[in-house]
């Protein structure tokens, strides 16, 4: 005798996660970004100079470095501002039973992690978050590639917690909605 | 009664089994040193000490070989298992020790395989994996038969103590191949695949051969080619010829793949054998099926044929050591054993599927046309007519794409996600729902203007997307999963 059921779930009775509100990341994260790009470009600048005074020919090098200013300073000026836009989409909320991330600006990406899937969490900081008092937190889950998130841009305090709550089984720190209480008291 | 905790040497059989692996894994550095002895430039002046240098030369190279393999060889003196509470526990290594443990409850696949040495002397290898990493972490090279495959049921039992009534008499055979559908295997199987298979290890070994012995072997085959007239009737002959190589081959392919091939299933697991030379043997718990999956190309639908591969913990669709793959010859027998997993494959309840947006469709044939399009224009400047050909490629893409967009059905019941793809062939995949890890919800700027989402499941191990469902379906369905996890 099999013990299967499928009993009927009926959409509106399904707790939604478009309504939820997702909490902004700190905004000192944008200056980090910002800065990111920054040290990007100023890489690929260098390496174009070196390139403009060893490699390219007196006759190419007018044309040359035209080229090369343009092309960084268009680089820098889009990474500028898609860091900007990218920022003002990111967004993460805590649920009783799952987080949720969203991040990407031309290609947004939602990730929804239930928490029973968490199998550890590694808080990261690097020398710009150091600087910022910011850190990002890793998430992993028992998936592909795909299924492991991280939340960047959390002030230190917040990451530590976050992890710590996340890595409760289960997490039994949440606080009740009135309605679970009054059926908790019967 | 066997008790494993008291730790035990492998069969006396692991020295010829590392001779073997010695051998084997020298004798391709032997094969290279003897051609180079035998295209090497003659010298006059050391004819007298041509042939001590060579007898030296092959001596101090097998010495080396010995030294260094030496761990294989006198492997039987420093390997132990036995079992700890509820571990498992391997040391072996003369000069590097090393010591596995496995939990019990982590192991997702017993395998026993059988080489013909095996075979001789009721001995074989047996491996224990977890999902732990790429290799599998539990090996003895040579165990006696009877031990390997009563230790192989006394973990299943401890595992699950409801197992220890289990008995032979309940084992069923569920799976043999006949004569014919041997045939039919081969003659679907992908020849092109078997054909390029081919191709890369004859390039490969020109190049090592050419790499050793200083032999142009590139320059030897162009030579040749260009010397060769190009006609009708030699063109025919090379197609008709390495289409029959890669028959010849493919049909290899599958017997060592598919010989004997049987499965069986017990109270709690299944259990695959298979193999002409090396006899394999594999094991699952139904308990570790985390998906199946199952494809045919064209031919093989038609004939019903389909290969079904059961998905152990955490590895990818490319990790043969953690995933069952079997040949399977009818629909029936296709329920029979996804049953086990999913008492009612989503496709099979009459609900209808949910396809995906055209807009799939319509979308790449907006971008392949701004990109296939000038290009054919530009090549026309050159090429004439022949740029044409680009045409035809996006013609062939585009109804690619439209079969694609056809073929993609979902169906999503509160228990399970199925979900089938392909263009020619068809892929299929069935995951509990409470098996998925979690879901992401992909948009770019077009989906987003016009309400559409792609929604990603991920697996342990894998992941599959789901493109171009409306923004409410997609978020409904994320809903739904997302609840059927917790629940």
């Amino acid at each position: 005798m099999t013990s299967f059921t499928n009993p009927q779930v009926f959409p509106e009775t399904m707790p939604r996660h478009s309504g939820v509100a997702l909490q902004s990341i700190e905004p000192a994260y944008r200056k980090v970004m910002m800065l990111n790009r920054i040290i990007f470009w100023l890489i690929v600048a260098v390496l174009f100079a070196v390139a403009w005074q060893f490699l390219v020919p007196a006759e190419a090098k007018f044309w040359f470095g035209i080229a090369a200013l343009v092309f960084v300073l268009s680089g820098l000026g889009l990474g500028l501002f898609t860091a900007s836009k990218a920022f003002e989409n990111m967004g993460y909320a805590l649920r009783q039973h799952d987080v949720i991330f969203r991040k990407g600006w031309l290609f947004e990406k939602l990730h929804l992690v239930p928490l029973k899937r968490i199998q550890h969490c590694v808080v990261k900081r690097s020398p710009l978050d150091r600087q910022f008092g910011l850190a990002s937190l890793k998430i992993f889950t028992a998936g592909g590639a795909g299924a492991d998130i991280t939340i960047c841009g959390l002030a230190l305090g917040d990451a530590q917690a976050l992890k710590d709550f996340l890595l409760q089984n289960p997490p039994d720190s949440f606080p009740q909605t009135e309605q679970e209480e009054n059926a908790a008291l019967g | 009664m066997q008790h494993w905790d008291k730790p035990r040497k492998p069969s006396p059989v692991i020295f010829l089994s590392g001779l073997g692996d010695v051998i084997r894994e020298s004798v391709g550095y032997l094969f290279l040193l003897a051609l180079s002895f035998f295209f090497r430039k003659e010298n006059p002046g050391s004819a007298s000490s041509k042939g001590a240098f060579w007898a030296y030369a092959i001596g101090g190279f097998l010495a080396l070989v010995l030294l260094l393999k030496s761990a294989k060889i006198f492997a039987w003196f420093f390997t132990r298992y036995w079992v700890e509470k509820d571990k498992i526990i391997l040391t072996s290594g003369i000069f590097v020790k090393s010591r596995v443990e496995l939990a019990l409850s982590k192991i997702q696949t017993i395998q026993v395989h059988q080489n013909l040495l095996h075979r001789l002397t009721d001995t074989c290898r047996f491996v224990l994996d977890t999902a732990g990493s790429e290799k599998p972490e539990f090996v003895i090279d040579a165990m006696r038969l009877d031990d390997a495959r009563a230790l192989q049921q006394w973990i299943r039992n401890q595992e699950n103590t409801v197992l220890q009534s289990a008995n032979e008499e309940e084992t069923q055979s569920i799976l043999s191949l006949t004569g014919m559908d041997y045939l039919k295997l081969c003659i679907s199987e992908n020849h092109f695949k078997s054909l390029m298979i081919i191709v890369a290890f004859v390039i490969g070994k020109a190049q090592d051969i050419s790499e050793r012995i200083g032999l142009d072997s590139f320059g030897f085959l162009k030579e040749n080619t260009e010397r060769m007239m190009v006609s009708v009737t030699a063109l025919t002959t090379l197609i008709i010829f390495a289409l029959l190589i890669s028959i010849v081959f493919s049909t290899v392919r599958v017997l060592l793949r598919f010989y004997n091939y049987r499965v069986l299933r017990r109270k709690e697991t299944y259990e695959w054998s298979w193999g002409l030379f090396t006899r394999q043997r594999k094991s699952m718990p139904f308990a570790k099926m985390e998906f199946i999956s199952w494809s045919a190309n064209w031919l093989r639908g038609k004939w019903d044929l389909f290969v079904l591969r059961i998905h152990s913990l955490a590895e990818s669709e490319t990790n043969v050591a953690l995933h069952m793959q079997m040949p399977v010859t009818s629909r029936q027998m296709l329920k029979s054993i996804a049953h086990q997993y999913l008492p009612e494959l989503p496709s099979e309840t009459g609900e209808e599927a949910t396809g995906i947006q055209k807009a799939y469709f319509y979308r790449f044939m907006a971008i392949g046309s701004l990109v296939f399009i000038p290009a054919t224009l530009g090549l026309a400047w050159w090429f004439t007519w022949k740029a044409l050909g680009v045409l035809i490629l996006f013609g062939y893409l585009l109804v690619s794409r439209y079969v694609a967009y056809r073929n993609f059905k979902i169906w999503l019941r509160t228990d399970a996600l199925q979900m089938e793809k392909g263009v020619w062939g068809r892929n299929n995949m069935v995951v509990s729902l409470d098996k998925v890890i979690s879901v992401n919800l992909k948009t770019s700027p077009f989906q987003r203007a016009n309400g559409y989402a792609n929604l990603q499941v991920n697996l342990p191990g894998d992941q599959y997307e789901i493109p171009y469902l409306t923004k409410e379906t997609a978020a409904d369905w994320a809903d739904l999963i997302l609840q059927r996890i917790e629940e």
